[in-house]
């Protein structure tokens, strides 16, 4: 050995050496770190199924989200639908009311303007024959001379003569 | 107190002027009738022509109105065309 230059002590030393450096190195580098590793793997592991868990949460909740959103957004275009058909109906009912109305008015009025022109003709029939008696009046009074005054009063009592008229 | 016997006379006289007043015939007419016309009157109603009045009323138009107490006979002109009337304001 000491021919191929190999001091044996120094290599009992360099062996001794290299078995306590494996031991420590071993007990208190290799082991915790090992468990370190571990741990860690285990902890990643964890986190994943917790990720995991709650991307199905997510997942989950936005699902209901969407669930929920679709309920409100039918609910919403069920009430709209409705609020448009009461709307319809309220609006034809206003329309309804507000043409019967209408047509009581117009049927009033056309009362009125018949009761009117009724009452129109009437003061003008009756304008009308007055003139005319006056006119007639008039007509009567300027041409009717002495002669035909005396010819009206003799048929008259000629009349009188031939009728039985008596004022007893 | 009124003495009985003028009591009596003022009646007497009243129905006189009664009596009188329902005989007497009141004739309307335009103008002035003829003595003619008044006695053809007066021979219609068996009375004399001293029983007629003649009362000249323009308004009448013509022909005659004959009043005898409360009672009157509307003959003129004014009358027939008041009964038109009257008939149109009917319609």
């Amino acid at each position: 050995m000491e021919g191929l230059g190999i001091d044996n002590k120094l290599l009992i030393a360099q062996i001794i050496n290299f078995v306590l450096f494996f031991l420590v190195f071993k007990k208190f580098i290799a082991k915790p770190f090992s468990q370190f590793l571990i741990d860690q793997k285990k902890k990643e592991e964890e986190k994943e199924i917790l990720l995991s868990e709650l991307r199905k949460k997510q997942e989950n909740f936005l699902k209901e989200k969407e669930k929920e959103m679709k309920r409100i957004r039918d609910e919403e275009k069920k009430m709209m639908n409705k609020l448009k058909e009461e709307m319809k109906q309220l609006r034809e009912k206003m329309l309804t009311e507000a043409k019967k109305e209408a047509e009581m008015i117009i049927n009033k009025a056309k009362i009125k303007i018949e009761s009117d022109r009724q009452k129109f003709n009437l003061e003008m029939k009756k304008k009308i024959i007055n003139l005319s008696l006056e006119i007639v009046k008039q007509i009567f009074s300027e041409t009717l001379d002495l002669n035909t005054q005396k010819e009206i009063n003799k048929k008259i009592i000629d009349q009188l003569k031939k009728s039985s008229f008596s004022v007893n | 107190m009124i003495n009985s016997r003028i009591k009596k006379d003022l009646r007497n006289y009243l129905k006189n002027l009664i009596e009188k007043e329902k005989n007497l015939i009141k004739i309307v007419s335009v103008y002035p009738l003829s003595k003619q016309e008044i006695s053809d009157l007066a021979n219609f109603f068996s009375i004399s022509s001293a029983e007629i009045e003649n009362i000249i009323d323009p308004s009448i138009i013509g022909g005659i109105v004959i009043n005898q107490g409360s009672k009157i006979i509307d003959l003129s002109i004014k009358n027939r065309l008041q009964n038109i009337k009257k008939k149109y304001d009917n319609y």
